[in-house]
């Protein structure tokens, strides 16, 4: 059954980008019934999945929508020009790694992106939570391979940046 | 001079060619800053890979097919647009019928007549064209001539019909038939709009 296939991953994603269990698991719903009723617009040459990730993601965009919320929104372009790009290795920080244990970095992990703007955020959550690679991350934003693989390094770089800052 | 850090990125994403990836290791060799970068963002990468899953209660699934229940008119839009394009057509039938009726009442003349014209007039079209277009299809002919022999047959059913009945009577029975075919259409028509204005609320 699709539900039973898809809802763990759907749920995984939902859940990191609204960080609240009852809500998420209420969109993710949502995100069922959309593509059920959507399914006659599937077309087979696209892959499910990414079809199906593309309604969550409208469904999260939906609700931010209805929320007012002003954050940086899931569709607003992001600067290119991030100058976490061009930082030379020179530049770093305290180390994040060796600070932390692995579980007490995945608690940080999950505190830490709350604080991502979502366009970015959602790509770090497709990359790292849903393992997409970065051409079904392109197909399913609609945006060239290469935009999505710099907007994934910016929130990787700012996902570090927020783990060295002091709690 | 140190690389830029999505080189480190590609390199942990295993997208450099064999060439750079050799460049990069030798250069990492040399640079403990360059190591310990790379380090560092491997460490949150493999983290955040390794995130663990968010908890799925075990009537999630039965949640969703509850929804679908509850909105019928959003789980089948195509059986929807089926029953708009039904209505459509019921009431398309009923105001056929009525104008049947208007001519016949103004005409004088029964139904049976008008039906029988009708019947001439589809008959004699059916034929024609199925002629014209034997020229280009054989097959189309034969349907059409099937058509005009199915609307001979029918021309005659009236015709035995009405010989029982009266030309008021005949209005009388195809007047009910038709009105209640154009009051159903109205309705389900009606019911349809205000189930769309629903889902729009």
């Amino acid at each position: 059954m699709i539900i039973r296939r898809y809802q763990q991953p759907i749920v995984n994603y939902i859940g990191r980008m609204v960080h609240e269990r009852e809500l998420a698991l209420d969109l993710s719903q949502d995100v069922f019934v959309k593509a059920y009723a959507a399914l006659r617009s599937y077309r087979p040459q696209y892959k499910f999945t990414t079809w199906l990730f593309r309604i969550a993601s409208n469904t999260v965009i939906d609700h931010w929508r209805k929320k007012r919320m002003s954050l940086v929104s899931l569709d607003q372009p992001v600067d290119e020009d991030c100058p976490d790009l061009t930082l030379q290795v020179a530049d770093e920080g305290p180390s994040v790694a060796r600070a932390y244990e692995l579980g007490e970095l995945r608690a940080k992990i999950d505190a830490a992106l709350a604080k991502v703007p979502l366009a970015l955020r959602e790509l770090f959550i497709w990359r790292h939570v849903n393992g997409f690679s970065y051409e079904e991350m392109a197909e399913m934003k609609g945006l060239p391979v290469g935009t999505v693989k710099n907007r994934v390094f910016q929130a990787k770089e700012m996902m570090k940046r927020l783990l060295g800052e002091p709690a | 001079m140190c690389p830029a850090l999505d080189s480190i990125y590609e390199y942990l994403d295993g997208n450099l060619s064999a060439a750079e990836r050799a460049a990069f290791e030798a250069h990492l060799a040399g640079c403990p800053g360059c190591r310990a970068a790379l380090e560092e963002r491997r460490a949150i990468a493999a983290a955040a890979t390794s995130l663990p899953s968010l908890k799925v209660p075990g009537d999630f699934a039965r949640g969703v097919i509850a929804r679908l229940s509850a909105a019928p008119a959003e789980e089948a839009p195509a059986s929807r647009a089926r029953s708009r394009r039904l209505a459509a057509a019921l009431t398309a039938v009923s105001a056929l019928g009525a104008a049947v009726i208007a001519v016949s009442l103004i005409t004088g003349n029964g139904l049976f007549g008008i039906f029988l014209g009708l019947g001439r007039l589809l008959q004699t079209t059916a034929v024609s064209s199925s002629q014209a277009i034997l020229k280009a299809a054989k097959i189309v002919y034969n349907l059409g001539r099937m058509a005009g022999a199915f609307l001979s047959r029918l021309v005659e059913g009236f015709r035995i019909a009405a010989s029982f009945i009266g030309p008021e009577a005949q209005i009388i029975v195809v007047a009910t038939v038709l009105a209640a075919t154009l009051i159903a259409g109205i309705l389900y028509g009606r019911k349809l709009f205000m189930e769309k204005n629903h889902d729009q609320i």
